[in-house]
């Protein structure tokens, strides 16, 4: 009789710089959840040709070397494993609309006031779920909203966040059922340096359906309102 | 089915879905890693003059500037050092209380160190060469902080010296500590265990026959009996004890010193001098191991049948509706697990750890991945 392969995978785990940055300052990690993701996975690796059978089908992406794990952690951080029911014959996405070209939104002179993005739920049948959306701009230096601000992040956004920046990320979220939910994008208007970019992140609380667009802030002027008219003498 | 995008919460707790250990790590001493330090590579740190009328370091000769422990010499009557006619408070003197003060109960500062005439023993050591009273003389080999880590690991480390005329012993004094056999002796530093002849904690000969001196792990600090070192290795006799002393001189390879207190002597440099051995017997080493106390978490990561089926990885999907890719998947989906990322309470991720390799998922299967975090 042969030994049962154990469930049981140890993992030895690095602090990210967030977490080195909790403990310098006498912190605790207070680690109180967890997500998996398949990183470097390639499921058109997954053969359904494989002569050996279905059991197989697997091999090339089992069989694959991983590498270690850095301290910067974000930058790995592409993909998250998700729960969805047994027959989901797909995976709910977000489609953006709103935005001038494809995964981007370009401010010019004369959109100082701000442009709105409607991000809609596709492939999902909510069950009363208002949870919404939250979304992430990796640099509100650039570009402003009017939703509600949430939290500061480190690094829990579906990419990653440069490392420069993880001050500034700030996560803001948007409530409902859905599936379209609102939000408007104002550009900064303090310094006027054109081709300013920086990234947004959108994702649905509950199904982990995400995706991104680029805002280009090519703001070079003001459009300043009329205070009063003139007068005479 | 629940639908989750969002994290999978951990029960904190001790004992559920955490454990927490502490485990004990023991590495070499050295900054090269090497095992020990031996005669032929040992060498003086080059210091400021001003520091070594207190201290030397001692150092690899091929790593000159990297100093592996420190030494200086006490004298509880300044003896060795410059009084300038009893004007003056002498280094030794100041280093012999220095010590005194930070490694003696508040009783005995005053009184100074009980080495030879071991006051840790039911009884003085029988064959003591201390006839009364303390220790004038002391040298104090203190290793460095960032080597030593969390302390001197102790029993295993031996010191070697050898010089002229070493008695009773063929050639070296070889010494270790005791712990093997006797319990610590608490101080205001910590535990203190005796140091005897022998090597790699195997003692050769007991601590109430001779003390040659005190081991404080905690600290990593040696005090040792001058007078103890000089009845093994006194060196040579008549003009050479009251010359200052110079680094690796066959004359000044030995513990005997002056009782002048006219200028500095050196006296420390003579500790050094006999852990390059004699000109004959070339034995002197330092071998010892630091010890570390890692904490490390593990966290119990259940992924439960129903739970990570499905990915948000681009190439788990195809076509604008993200279909699932394979119609082999459709009802029984497989994904992989390759990380696992831990998050704080506000969300933040703090730590992250990779798979050695992918883990298989499905419906059919449930994981559990152990994450260790140590810190």
């Amino acid at each position: 009789m042969g030994y049962l392969d154990g469930t049981s995978v140890t993992v030895d785990a690095v602090l990210t710089k967030k977490g080195r940055q909790i403990l310098s300052k006498g912190g605790q990690l207070n680690i109180s959840s967890f997500t998996v993701s398949d990183t470097g996975v390639d499921y058109t690796l997954w053969n359904t040709a494989h002569p050996s059978g279905s059991a197989f089908y697997g091999e090339a992406i089992e069989n694959l070397p991983m590498l270690e794990a850095s301290v910067h952690a974000e930058y790995s951080l592409r993909n998250r494993l998700v729960t969805l029911s047994q027959n989901s014959m797909a995976i709910p996405a977000i489609e953006l609309s709103g935005l001038t070209t494809a995964n981007k939104l370009t401010f010019e002179d004369g959109d100082s006031g701000g442009l709105k993005v409607v991000a809609t739920l596709k492939g999902f049948a909510n069950t009363g779920d208002s949870s919404g959306i939250y979304f992430v701009i990796q640099d509100p230096s650039i570009v402003r909203t009017n939703a509600k601000a949430s939290r500061t992040l480190s690094g829990t956004t579906r990419t990653f966040l440069r490392e420069q920046d993880i001050p500034n990320v700030q996560e803001y979220s948007v409530v409902g059922t859905g599936p379209d939910w609102n939000f408007s994008l104002i550009p900064d208007t303090e310094l006027l340096k054109a081709g300013r970019q920086t990234n947004v992140y959108v994702v649905h609380k509950a199904t982990g359906a995400y995706t991104s667009f680029t805002v280009v802030n090519n703001l070079t002027r003001l459009t300043r309102n009329t205070l009063s008219n003139s007068t005479k003498g | 089915m629940a639908i989750a995008g969002t994290n999978i919460p951990l029960n904190s707790t001790e004992g559920e879905d955490k454990i927490t250990t502490t485990d004990k790590v023991t590495s070499t001493y050295l900054s090269d890693s090497a095992t020990q330090l031996l005669a032929t590579s040992i060498t003086t740190q080059s210091l400021s003059d001003s520091n070594e009328t207190y201290y030397y370091g001692i150092a690899n000769s091929s790593t000159p500037t990297v100093a592996e422990f420190n030494i200086a010499y006490g004298n509880y009557n300044g003896k060795g050092g410059n009084s300038n006619s009893d004007k003056i408070k002498s280094p030794t003197e100041v280093i012999y209380k220095q010590w005194a003060s930070l490694l003696l109960p508040p009783t005995e500062v005053t009184g100074g160190f009980f080495i030879s005439r071991n006051n840790s023993t039911s009884a003085v050591p029988t064959e003591a060469r201390v006839s009364s009273g303390k220790d004038n003389e002391i040298y104090v080999l203190s290793t460095r902080r960032t080597l030593m880590k969390d302390r001197l690991n102790k029993k295993n480390w031996t010191l070697a010296l050898s010089g002229s005329h070493v008695v009773p012993l063929s050639g070296t004094l070889v010494l270790t500590d005791d712990s093997v056999n006797d319990a610590a002796t608490a101080t205001p530093v910590g535990d203190r265990y005796n140091i005897v002849s022998g090597s790699d904690g195997t003692v050769h000969t007991e601590a109430s026959v001779r003390t040659f001196g005190f081991v404080y792990p905690d600290i990593g600090v040696m005090i040792f009996s001058g007078t103890e070192l000089s009845a093994s290795i006194p060196g040579t006799s008549g003009a050479p004890i009251n010359q200052v002393t110079a680094f690796n001189s066959s004359s000044h390879k030995g513990f005997g010193t002056t009782s002048n207190e006219d200028k500095d002597y050196k006296n420390a440099l003579r500790f050094v001098n006999c852990l390059t051995g004699s000109s004959n017997n070339n034995v002197g080493k330092l071998k010892f191991r630091n010890e570390e106390d890692q904490v490390s978490a593990q966290y119990f990561c259940r992924i439960k049948s129903g739970h990570c089926n499905f990915s948000n990885n681009p190439t788990f999907v195809s076509g604008s509706l993200n279909e699932l890719r394979h119609t082999t998947m459709k009802g029984n989906p497989t994904t992989y697990i390759t990380q696992v990322q831990l998050y704080n309470t506000n969300g933040d991720m703090v730590a992250v750890g990779n798979l050695s390799t992918p883990l298989k998922k499905n419906f059919s299967s449930e994981a559990t991945v152990k994450v260790k975090l140590t810190y």
